[in-house]
């Protein structure tokens, strides 16, 4: 958002505000859950997943960011991508580790232990790693240059195998816990809330994208690492 | 220098793998840090276990995972032997470099299918896995070594650039090796005898994974190359 007009930028930012507080509202207070003995063990606890989702949502959404300036960053040599990367599987790491401790609540009284080892658990545990691998990987490198070129290339090996593994082997696998789309018919609002709540959480890391961004430029220029 | 499509890739990597050979024929460090690790850790195994019976699931694990570790040892070194005796200059010159990942590649396969020529007989002979599907498991046994050379080239090539290297090695090489992992493990499993579920699904599963595996490592490593 660095070139954005800042009238403009303070505008988004409140009704963003609003726009998240509406969703908390609407999930904690208004949206009505299903019925106990239902469809779920514990009905209120379904309220989490209106976090849980989004922070997902936003985990793959990181790591698809970061092979995406990860490649631009190979093909144009300019460090704001590199930097643009390095933020986007920071943030995915972080997001994915909420939703992973989101979901271990909810799985504790709602599967009866916080692991199961269902396989899109144990997916996203394993991505993680791989993202985790990705900063040792940063972290051995000194060079500026190749680290972001090591860092591109291991992204665009290393998002394929994350994504196989959070959505492609739960499908492949009998015996997920996880809900499968249109497994479990939830109330038009629930479904509203839920996609309200998703479009704020993409808002929301769009804008810390942008922050972390310029923090990090700002402090490799600090550092000299900017300067060729 | 000529655009990378146009230039000759089959020539130089057959070059490169008969170079490989070579050193590996004077100095056998590859094949013997890898057979060593796995004989042992099979030995072990066997020891440890005794009369007691393994259920073929497990045994599929163990094959899978020793023959993972055995690759890291011997694998990992394939660029970085080529940075500490300084010759990765000369490498980079001598071809393009899609010809050196085939080269590589191709040298790094030659090694895990002998490693396996001595670690699979052993293990059948200690563990007795009961095998019912053998076309299917040599099938398996094909792709899964495909992917374990790839990812393990792949990772070899990241690791060599970076500072501690045998340490990194193994964390690096663990993500693009997991989904190749587990999908030759759950082949195999489908091969014993009394095995529930199909071969086919696990394989077009491996088969679908070296193929992104190979296509993706081919398209970046020119950019982490000419690095």
């Amino acid at each position: 958002m660095g070139r954005v007009n800042h009238g403009v930028r303070n505008a988004v930012q409140w009704v963003l505000l609003f726009a998240m507080a509406a969703v908390l509202e609407s999930a904690f207070f208004r949206v009505r859950t299903p019925a106990p003995g239902g469809s779920f063990n514990a009905p209120d606890a379904t309220r989490i997943l209106f976090l849980h989702v989004p922070c997902a949502e936003l985990c793959t959404l990181g790591f698809v960011t970061a092979l995406v300036f990860g490649l631009l960053y190979l093909r144009t040599r300019d460090p704001k991508h590199d930097a643009r990367s390095l933020v986007a599987a920071r943030l995915g790491l972080l997001f994915g580790g909420l939703a992973l401790l989101m979901g271990m609540a909810w799985a504790n009284v709602e599967w009866g232990a916080p692991w199961n080892w269902d396989p899109r658990q144990t997916g996203l545990a394993l991505a993680l790693m791989f993202y985790a691998a990705y900063l040792a990987l940063r972290g051995a490198v000194e060079d500026p240059e190749r680290q972001g070129t090591l860092a591109a290339v291991y992204a665009a090996l290393a998002c394929p195998a994350a994504l196989f593994f959070i959505f492609g082997l739960p499908y492949y696998l009998p015996g997920s816990l996880h809900l499968k789309p249109g497994e479990v018919r939830l109330s038009p609002e629930f479904r509203t809330t839920m996609f309200a709540s998703m479009i704020c959480f993409v808002a929301v890391f769009i804008w810390l994208h942008a922050l972390e961004t310029r923090l990090t430029l700002l402090s490799w220029r600090r550092a000299g690492r900017l300067e060729r | 220098m000529m655009p990378a499509e146009n230039r000759p890739i089959f020539a130089p990597a057959l070059a490169l793998l008969r170079k490989d050979a070579l050193a590996e024929r004077r100095g056998r460090t590859a094949l013997h840090a890898s057979v060593l690790f796995a004989v042992t850790a099979i030995v072990a195994m066997a020891f440890c276990l005794g009369a007691t019976p393994v259920p073929g699931k497990v045994q599929a694990s163990i094959l899978w995972v020793i023959l993972f570790f055995a690759a890291t040892a011997g694998l990992a070194r394939a660029f970085v032997a080529e940075e500490e005796s300084g010759t990765a200059l000369a490498l980079r010159l001598s071809g393009p470099a899609r010809a050196v990942l085939l080269g590589k590649l191709l040298a790094n396969l030659a090694l895990l299918v002998a490693l396996e020529a001595v670690v699979l007989p052993l293990f059948c002979v200690l563990m007795q896995p009961p095998i019912g599907n053998w076309p299917g498991f040599i099938a398996v046994l094909l792709l899964g070594t495909l992917a374990l050379a790839s990812a393990a080239t792949l990772a070899a090539a990241l690791v060599a650039k970076a500072r501690g290297r045998g340490e990194l090695f193994a964390g690096i090489a663990f993500p693009l090796l997991v989904p190749g992992l587990a999908g030759a493990i759950v082949g195999t499993q489908a091969c014993l005898v009394g095995a529930r579920g199909g071969v086919m699904g696990p394989l077009q599963g491996l088969l679908s994974y070296d193929g992104l595996l190979l296509t993706v490592g081919f398209l970046v490593f020119e950019a982490l190359w000419e690095e």
